[in-house]
């Protein structure tokens, strides 16, 4: 099939995806224990306010047309209201959802300009030291926990040779956040030309940012170095050396070939990370959506739970149309 | 598949990674088992006055602010975590199978349906639904094997199907229908021995990372809960410590952690590898 | 007539989990100018190293252990890297069989093409398309223009196998090696590809090492003839002569299998090729020969001229016997 009709047979896909986790999702939150209608009437309650709460949250009706009513509320982006912090879920999502994207994105970018390129390489070169190095911090990088290795970087870092900043939000304490365009502090600063906050935004990346990329970038190092040495063993390969070609073309050659399941596994981690860099927001005290699950999931606020579990599965799929539409733009034996 | 020690002796000459992983794995497995047993403290009683002491001949990897030794947490925490991590890879693999063969054998409705259902269960962030599912099921042991068992399910799934869909043009499988078989007696004779093989060599994987989750889950406090012995919650514990400078508590647990994660992984992969070749 | 390619004693081992396989066990060759050799044999006899090997690909887990490889003087086996490429494509061209593998899948053939006309020379990017498409009309691609867009899998086997030969034709190289360049392919198909390969290195006065199980392709498209056995050539020799009076005991079997005269109860050799991994002493066909000797268990016999061109290493038909 051509193209076109890919891309909107994939978009068409989304639909029924998205309707499937809302379904899910509210199914799942019917389960969390603790009756929300108590918790937002509070405990000294009595029965009449707690049954009229109930009344007002839509509990009181029937299970499928509490359904309705939620896929109704959500296709218009109200995620309901949660009961900790008393503002719309949605709200509170697009609030903390930025400094988690700049968290994981910046992450993102990191591990696969390390990942790939190294992998190639080591690839190309095999049984070198590099070659053996590369490899023991693939191996290791994905079996290191996370958490740990931002522990033992931030006592390193900041406990001993004070390199970095505290670990304690997204900026320096002192600094007011730049004016809300993205809710990115990074761009926002330069958008407003604000480079001690930038500065200072940077700094308190960093850390964070490197130690998701150092322990992420290993998978994805491992899947660089592997599809391209079996590029490279690839019949196409041999006979592009038998006919004399130089070692760059040799080398893209390859990189093509290789590239594919790269991509799908730096997709896979980018889906993985919006919900996965929670244990790093603790630590850092990011103020992200993970530490936002993480509060809704154990003090049983459903609505806000449901909300965040919602929002990080639909960046998930969307995730995942980007990857598969860039193979199409890779691999001409999907497009004709 | 049938290993020979010509094989065998083949495969260390050049895998040496697969016999240290082998190593790990089978250390990691005998303290799962005598690990608490062995313990010179027991790893689940507290010693009022005896905190935060640093590593020293008594405690070999010193002791935690609650005054509990960490050399014995961290050598009993292989029950907890392999326990878990081992229980709900095979879940994950019971249930993945079947499911797999069906949706890999029998095109139409009812393997689109489940191949579709998941997708979703896969799109789902791995860390949020497992926090999700233990909170909402409680934090009990058991629970966190049911969630290993579902998060991972689907690969299986999707794994087992791969397989089937790949055998069941080949010609033998035509032959054996050709000759008259029942289809539940074609999956269970032909199909399944030769889709097994790639499951079992992603099953040390699976468990290495189930490992990571479950130590995860417990840093945050949705897993195993204090004062089992687990490497996750030990570090989560230790965590406010490292910023006053001891650092024991959390690197300790950390290491084990790492060590037995990359000795699954080793051997998990080596073992990926042998049954993909043998395929081509 | 000048010598183009001078092998000795070219021996390749591969070490796998079965143990060290002996692929090539000490080949001698010779190619001249303009000549079209054939070399004939079947499974284990080593004919797939061959290839490789006399352009010094061979890649793990095969190695050359030993022998030379001479081309134009210059051993290939010694030459560094960087001067393997200019002979490479340039000098000596490849055509392999299954052609749909040997193309990078990612890249059009255009491109392909292009790439390997520009990497020996030619590095003008609009003058390497033309002769690009000049190369695919000439080994009959219709619409070139077109078709330089087009990727490998869009292409039929001939087309593909077309493609291949017009990149290992496309530098005007002196020496073409052509690996069964038709197993895989339609009959029809494949008389044509020969038909193709046989016109164009005529033009060229190219050399020719042709590689096959074929002795048909042998008899219809190759002045010289190798046997090849158990990784070493057991009869060399003009084809008339070989197919009017084979020598070795193996050519006459190869013979007797596609003689086209009905026969009943032909002899043929009983057994089968040895594994690489476990060859006999001696004579490596001692266990199926019907001539067999003592001496031929003990001691492997060395190629000796019969006949003026005609080279057969077997100790029983070396001493005049039959």
């Amino acid at each position: 099939m051509t193209a076109g009709r890919y891309i909107v047979r994939r978009l068409l896909l989304l639909v029924p995806q998205v309707l499937g986790v809302t379904t899910i999702v509210f199914f799942l939150n019917r389960l969390l224990p603790g009756d929300p209608a108590y918790m937002i009437a509070g405990s000294l309650a009595t029965k009449d306010v707690i049954a009229s709460v109930r009344q007002q949250l839509g509990l009181d009706l029937p299970i499928w047309d509490q359904y309705l009513v939620y896929l109704g509320r959500v296709a218009h982006g109200d995620l309901g209201k949660s009961w900790l912090t008393s503002s719309q879920v949605t709200e509170d999502i697009l609030q903390r959802l930025p400094a988690t994207l700049e968290l994981i994105t910046l992450a993102l970018i990191l591990a696969f300009c390390i990942a790939l390129p190294l992998g190639m390489l080591t690839a190309l070169r095999p049984g070198t030291i590099t070659d053996r190095l590369a490899s023991a911090y693939g191996m290791l990088a994905g079996a290191m926990p996370d958490f740990w290795w931002a522990l033992f970087l931030v006592f390193v870092l900041f406990g001993k040779l004070q390199v970095v900043p505290a670990p304690i939000g997204r900026i320096d304490l002192s600094l007011l956040p730049p004016p809300q365009v993205t809710g990115l502090y990074t761009v926002d600063s330069i958008l407003s030309g604000d480079w001690p906050t930038l500065w200072s935004a940077l700094a308190h990346l960093a850390l964070p940012a490197f130690t998701l990329a150092f322990v992420y970038a290993g998978p994805i190092l491992k899947m660089a170095r592997s599809t391209m040495s079996q590029a490279l063993l690839g019949n196409f390969i041999q006979y592009a050396r038998a006919s004399g070609l130089p070692r760059q073309i040799i080398a893209r050659y390859a990189l093509r070939n290789a590239l594919l399941p790269v991509i799908t596994m730096t997709g896979i981690t980018y889906g993985y990370l919006i919900g996965g860099a929670v244990l790093i927001e603790q630590i850092f005290a990011w103020g992200g959506l993970g530490q936002y699950a993480v509060q809704a999931i154990t003090s049983s606020d459903y609505m806000a739970v449901s909300g965040v579990v919602l929002t990080t599965t639909v960046f998930s799929l969307l995730v995942y149309l980007t990857v598969d539409l860039l193979f199409l733009a890779v691999d001409p034996r999907i497009r004709y | 598949m049938g290993l020979d020690s010509r094989h065998l002796r083949y495969l260390i000459k050049t895998r040496p990674s697969a016999l240290v992983g082998a190593a790990i794995v089978a250390v990691a497995l005998v303290l799962a088992v005598i690990g608490p047993t062995i313990a010179p403290f027991d790893p689940r009683t507290a010693i009022p006055g005896d905190q935060l002491k640093p590593p020293s001949f008594g405690h070999l990897m010193g002791t935690d602010d609650n005054g509990m030794d960490i050399f014995s947490r961290v050598i009993a925490s292989p029950q907890t975590d392999l326990t878990i991590a081992i229980l709900g890879t095979l879940g994950a693999i019971a249930a993945g199978i079947p499911l797999g063969l069906i949706a890999g054998y029998y095109r139409g409705f009812v393997s689109e349906i489940l191949m579709r259902v998941s997708d979703i269960v896969q799109s789902f962030p791995v860390f949020i639904l497992g926090m999700a599912l233990v909170v909402v099921t409680g934090q009990e042991i058991r629970n966190v094997i049911y969630v290993v068992a579902v998060v991972n399910c689907p690969i299986y799934v999707r794994l087992v199907r791969g397989q089937v869909l790949f055998l069941r043009e080949r010609p033998f499988i035509e032959a054996a229908r050709a000759l008259g078989g029942r289809d539940r007696w074609i999956i269970r004779e032909h199909i399944l021995p030769n889709a097994i093989g790639p499951v079992v060599a992603n099953a040390s994987v699976t468990i290495g990372w189930a490992i990571l989750l479950t130590a995860g889950l417990s840093f945050i406090g949705a897993g195993v809960r204090v004062p089992t012995p687990e490497w996750g919650s030990m570090i989560a514990v230790g965590a406010k410590n490292v910023y006053t400078g001891e650092w024991w508590p959390s690197v300790f647990p950390g290491i084990a952690l790492a060590f037995t994660v990359l000795g699954f992984a080793l051997l998990g992969e080596t073992m990926v590898d042998l049954t993909d070749r043998t395929r081509r | 007539m000048t010598t183009l390619l001078d092998v000795r004693d070219l021996r390749v081992e591969f070490q796998t989990s079965e143990g060290v396989g002996s692929a090539l066990n000490g080949v001698d060759l010779s190619v001249n100018e303009g000549q079209v050799l054939g070399i004939v044999g079947e499974s284990g006899s080593g004919k797939s190293a061959i290839a490789m090997a006399l352009v010094n690909l061979i890649a793990r887990p095969g190695r050359i252990v030993s022998g030379s490889v001479k081309y134009r003087g210059r051993d290939l086996l010694q030459e560094s890297e960087r001067a393997l490429q200019r002979v490479r494509g340039r000098e000596i061209g490849l055509v392999v069989q299954n052609a749909k593998s040997a193309l990078n899948p990612l890249v059009t053939i255009g491109r392909q093409l292009v790439n390997v006309i520009r990497g020996h020379g030619l590095h003008d990017k609009r003058a390497a398309t033309e002769r690009a498409v000049l190369m695919l009309k000439k080994v009959g691609i219709p619409d070139p223009e077109t078709r330089m867009h087009s990727y490998p899998h869009q292409l039929s086997g001939g087309m593909a196998q077309r493609v291949t030969i017009a990149m290992a034709l496309s530098n005007n190289p002196r020496l073409l090696i052509a690996d069964e360049p038709t197993s895989g392919l339609d009959v029809t198909i494949q008389a044509q590809i020969l038909d193709l390969i046989q016109a164009l290195v005529d033009e060229l006065h190219s050399a020719t090492v042709l590689i096959t199980r074929d002795l048909g392709i042998i008899a219809q498209h190759c002045e010289e003839v190798a046997v090849l056995y158990a990784g070493r050539v057991v009869e060399r020799a003009p084809v008339r002569a070989f197919f009017r009076s084979p020598s070795h005991p193996y050519s006459e079997t190869l013979i007797k299998a596609v003689s086209t005269t009905r026969q009943r109860g032909r002899k043929l050799l009983p057994g089968t090729s040895p594994s690489i991994y476990d060859l006999p002493s001696g004579c490596p066909l001692n266990p199926r020969c019907p001539l067999v000797q003592p001496i031929c268990r003990e001691k492997q016999p060395e190629l000796r001229e019969l006949l003026p061109g005609h080279f057969v290493r077997c100790h029983v038909r070396a001493a005049g016997g039959i």
